[in-house]
């Protein structure tokens, strides 16, 4: 089964980053969806079904943070695999959203082959898979 | 290097020059696919010098990328970069193919997205048991490089001439 993915950054050129590493891999990947914050984000889930979620942490509007808080209150989403790709890989943070059903944890910058080797990991993981 | 949970206190620049440094090379060579070195004062305007014509020619000739930071101090970390080198680096870290379009956008972009990656790697590196927060970055075309301060570093990328400077903001 092909993932349909969401990647959730205000940058421009992270999400087209993050989207052409993606679309190197060797994955079956149906659909790369975009959001520029939390709040449009929300709008994706609720409109497509997503498997998996790349998202930054410090964004206007609503933050990851926010973002997975909602996610996490919403049984409609409780099997998202949700990735966090951030500058700020501090453990205060990591802690933070440990707690966020957070799977994987990507520190930029990354090499491309992280996200070859992320994007494997959540494919062997996901039963639906 | 930090100060514990309860306390905040103003750092002096010269206390992080060198992980902020070590950050911007590590960002520039790992993400931006390009090769920085810091350097002499002659050094950096020999550089400057040298690329005066191609930065002439660019429109706007430079562009100034700001990131304020707040967590157990809080300040600005400031990146200016030519133009020319900025859009030359935009389609290698974007992923672009030869002959994708690229626009300003995406150039002011990817230059916010530097300083955030310097700010973001420096801070959890200095700092990795605190918790700091990231405004988007704040990009602006400036006409000329400012004059660099006593405490700005001079770095070259691919030779072109950036500068680099953090600020903190009194306690």
């Amino acid at each position: 089964m092909s993932l349909n993915i969401l990647i959730v950054d205000d940058s421009a050129m992270m999400r087209a980053m993050i989207k052409r590493v993606t679309a190197l891999c060797d994955i079956p990947i149906d659909h790369i969806y975009e959001a520029a914050n939390g709040a449009e984000a929300i709008t994706v889930l609720e409109n497509h079904d997503v498997q998996a979620m790349f998202t930054d942490i410090n964004m206007p509007v609503m933050t990851g943070t926010e973002l997975l808080r909602t996610i996490n209150s919403d049984e409609r989403w409780k099997n998202l695999l949700r990735v966090i790709i951030s500058t700020d890989g501090s453990e205060a943070r990591r802690e933070e959203v440990a707690e966020l059903n957070v799977r994987l944890y990507v520190e930029k910058p990354f090499r491309p082959e992280v996200m070859r080797d992320v994007l494997s990991t959540l494919s062997e993981k996901d039963p639906a898979a | 290097m930090c100060s514990q949970p309860s306390r905040r206190k103003t750092p002096q620049p010269s206390e992080h020059a060198e992980a902020i440094k070590k950050a911007l090379v590590d960002v520039a060579q790992e993400s931006f696919f390009s090769y920085a070195e810091f350097c002499t004062p002659e050094r950096f305007h020999e550089a400057l010098e040298s690329v005066r014509d191609a930065v002439d020619a660019a429109s706007p000739r430079w562009l100034a990328a700001h990131v304020e930071f707040d967590g157990a101090f809080a300040g600005r970390v400031t990146v200016v970069v030519p133009y020319s080198l900025a859009a030359d680096m935009t389609p290698a870290v974007a992923g672009l193919m030869p002959g994708d379009p690229i626009d300003d956008v995406l150039v002011r972009d990817a230059t916010g997205e530097f300083a955030n990656m310097i700010c973001g790697t420096w801070l959890t590196r200095a700092c990795v048991r605190r918790r700091f927060d990231l405004a988007p970055p704040a990009v602006l075309a400036v006409p000329a490089m400012p004059a660099a301060g006593r405490d700005d570093e001079l770095v070259l990328i691919n030779d072109w001439p950036v500068t680099l400077a953090v600020a903190f903001d009194a306690a």
